[in-house]
Formats: structure tokens, C-alpha cells, sequence
């Protein structure tokens, strides 16, 4: 008679060196794993844009575009099916001190733990079902003479808690944030080009 | 021993063979069996025809399939290397091969550039970087006056053209780049380099039933 896989799978010739494949039966998150490549993507660059004496980074145009999620393919290796924005930022006219100490005034009152170095911060805290660490990086760059852009993203974490987070995050810190009335931007060219 | 292949080559349009694609794109043959699996969910997602449609693209970017994005645009028209409308396995696979680690650096900001010559003129315009800079700022939902926004363009767009004919071309994006990297961060993607732990091939291929292999064993 001849042998079935289970008894080849049995043979000593087999079992050598064998490693029994176990395909994984979770979903792969490849949040965390970005999280940790967040940084690595910078060896890939070998410096920043140039800061002025002690201040934030200088982020110019093409820096800013380069923001968008539509140039953020690493969205299309991601298992999660919600929308969700996972980028997110404001505008300040604030001094970036100021920025920082308020975004670091506020996260703490939200109960986090905060980090900064410079003009970028880590937001951690426990996530509340215990599955991850919920945490938040957000960097201030400078995008023109007074005007500061705050780049915020998750850095781990369920995402839906990251937009409750965001929300309540920005509403604390109203007073730093800068909406312009008058004289706006029309977006109107836009259409033309989206359509 | 044939019959994987052309059942794969029946499923997907513009299909090329693993081995050609990874002479000629920094992904090994299983890697591109890999990406064969992600290709196969995207491009059946909406439309299960096995082409990637802008729908589609814009629901893998987005989770949203209607949302607009110029930039989410420009990658889609330049992945559709064939201009047909869709894009084809093989087209997925050579343009994402311009994001991984090992592709040359001059690919990834040649690539850059093609993407922000909006109007493909051969020169990003002045009125083209204002474009992206406004949709960006829509796309962030951050509003800022007529006048920082003029200023935001002017200051970059002066840096750049260096020749100060009023557009920026290939040459003086080289240079620009080269001053500050960090803008083509984006044109790399890490872990395409680990893509078979994401998207493994394995679970492409048909069960085999025991009843189906058999082997001779000690002489039988």
C-alpha cells in the first residue's frame, strides 16, 4: 500500500529540519508595524529640512503635499475596512512654544503620558480595553514667517479611538488653533482637477 | 505541473509571469505571488473583473470609494502605465516597485516629479504647485488666506527654480530634492520589503487531498 501524506508527514527523512507552516488565522494590523517603520522611513532620508536657530522644522510646499493620504500607498497594504482620516493637523500663529507647552498641558490633562523632544511629542496612555498602547506623535513645523503647522498621527492604537481622541484633543485647545475669516484661499480651482 | 499558472493568467488581465516581474522590478518571484493576492482583492473589490478601477484605487487609498483626491489621481494615472483606464497586475507590480527600499533613487524622484507635473508639460508650474498646496490644505480641512498661501508657493517655488525661468524642471527638481530628502520619504514603502509575511502566496494555491498524492515508499 502506498503511503498517504500522513505517514509521510510522520517519516523520520521529513521531519527532518521541518517547520510546519501555520498560516495566521488574525487579521494583520499593519498599524503598529508602521508605527515602528514611522521612524525607520527616516534612514531612508538622511536629514531633515534645515531648522532655524533653536526654532521648529521648516516644512516648504512640496513638504506639505507630500502629507496627503492619497501620496501614502502604505494605505493600500492596510486590512482595516473603516474610513478613517489618519492624518490630521492644525494651524497656529501661536509661538511654538507656546504650541508645544499647551498640546502638553492639554494631553495631560486627558490623562497621557507625554514626551518631547524639540518640537515633536509623543502622546501615550494604556488603551482602555488593554489590547494596545494608544499613542500620538505630533510634530510642529514652520510653514510660513509666524504660521505653524501641527502634524498629528497615531502611532499605535485602535483608530476609532484615535478620532475621539482628536476631536476632544482639538476642542481643548481652541485657543491655539487659528481659523482666518477673511481674505480665504478659494479652493474652487480644485474642482476642475478632481472631477 | 502548468496548471497554477495559466489558472492564474485566466483570473488576472495583463498577467506576467512572477519571474519576469522580478527580473526586472526589485521583488523576488514570491514576493510577487504576494502581491498577486493583494492585486486579487483590490481589483475585485467593487468591479470583479480583475482590473484595478479608479473606484477601486480610491476605495483601497480611502476606505472611502468616492472620495476625490488629486493626488490619490495623479498616482492612479501614472500606475496606468498603459493609459487604458485601469491598472493591470503587471503595471501594479513595476509601478510599486518603485516604492521598495532596493529601487534606485533617481526612479523614485523621477517618479516624484511626473506626479507633480500635473498637466504633464514636462516642468512643474508655479499655478500647479498652488493647485497642490490648496488641495492639500482641503484635504487636511485647514484654511488659510489668499496671501499665505501666495506666499507659501512663492517662497518654495523660488527656492526650486533656480534658473528663475518660472518653472521647474527635471534638473532643478534633482537639486532640490537632494537638498531636502525628505521629500521623496513617501516614495518609499518599508515593509514591501516583508510583503510575503502580510500576503502569503501559500494561501493561493488549491488544497492538495491526501487521497490525491501518493507516494512510493521502501521499494513498494
Amino acid at each position: 500500500m502506498r503511503i498517504q501524506i500522513e505517514g509521510i508527514k510522520k517519516h523520520p527523512w521529513f521531519k527532518k529540519n521541518y517547520l510546519p507552516v501555520k498560516p495566521s488565522e488574525e487579521e494583520v494590523n499593519l498599524d503598529d508595524v508602521r508605527a515602528v517603520f514611522d521612524d525607520i522611513e527616516d534612514q531612508y532620508v538622511s536629514e531633515q529640512s534645515v531648522a532655524k536657530e533653536g526654532g521648529p522644522l521648516m516644512m516648504n510646499a512640496f513638504e506639505m503635499i507630500t502629507l496627503s493620504q492619497g501620496l501614502n500607498l502604505s494605505s493600500l497594504f492596510d486590512r482595516q475596512q473603516d474610513y478613517v482620516k489618519r492624518q490630521t493637523r492644525f494651524v497656529s500663529r501661536k509661538p511654538p512654544r507656546d504650541i508645544i507647552s499647551s498640546v502638553e498641558a492639554v494631553a495631560e490633562s486627558m490623562g497621557l503620558k507625554v514626551h518631547t523632544r524639540n518640537y515633536k511629542t509623543r502622546l501615550e496612555q494604556i488603551s482602555a480595553n488593554k489590547v494596545g498602547e494608544f499613542a500620538v506623535v505630533l510634530e510642529v513645523f514652520e510653514v510660513a514667517p509666524s504660521l505653524f503647522m501641527a502634524d498629528v498621527r497615531k502611532a499605535s492604537g485602535d483608530t476609532l479611538e484615535y478620532h475621539k481622541f482628536y476631536k476632544n484633543f482639538c476642542t481643548k485647545l481652541e485657543n491655539i488653533i487659528w481659523k482666518p475669516t477673511e481674505d480665504v484661499a478659494n479652493p474652487s480651482v480644485l474642482r476642475s482637477l478632481t472631477c | 505541473m502548468g496548471c497554477a499558472s495559466s489558472k492564474r493568467s485566466k483570473q488576472l488581465h495583463g498577467y506576467e509571469d512572477p519571474s519576469v516581474l522580478a527580473a526586472e522590478t526589485p521583488f523576488t518571484a514570491s514576493e510577487v505571488e504576494s502581491l498577486e493576492e493583494l492585486y486579487k482583492k483590490l481589483s475585485n473589490s467593487i468591479i470583479a473583473d480583475g482590473l484595478i478601477h479608479k473606484e477601486e484605487f480610491h476605495l483601497a487609498l480611502f476606505k472611502n470609494r468616492n472620495q476625490r483626491n488629486l493626488f490619490a489621481d495623479r498616482v492612479f494615472d501614472l500606475f496606468d502605465l498603459k493609459r487604458n483606464g485601469v491598472i493591470e497586475f503587471g503595471e501594479f507590480v513595476r509601478s510599486l516597485g518603485i516604492f521598495h527600499p532596493n529601487a534606485p533613487v533617481a526612479d523614485k524622484i523621477a517618479f516624484a516629479f511626473k506626479l507633480y507635473d500635473l498637466r504633464q508639460t514636462g516642468f512643474i508650474e508655479h499655478e500647479e504647485l498652488k493647485e497642490m498646496v490648496l488641495a492639500l490644505l482641503h484635504e487636511s480641512e485647514l484654511v488659510l488666506s489668499e496671501d499665505i498661501v501666495e506666499m507659501i508657493v512663492d517662497k518654495t517655488f523660488s527656492e526650486a527654480d533656480t534658473k528663475g525661468d518660472g518653472k521647474i524642471d527635471l534638473e532643478e527638481w534633482k537639486a532640490f530634492v537632494s537638498k531636502y530628502p525628505s521629500l521623496i520619504k513617501n516614495m518609499t514603502l518599508p515593509y514591501l520589503k516583508d510583503i510575503s509575511i502580510a500576503f502569503p502566496s501559500f494561501v493561493v494555491l488549491p488544497e492538495i487531498e491526501d487521497s490525491d498524492v501518493s507516494v512510493s515508499v521502501n521499494g513498494d
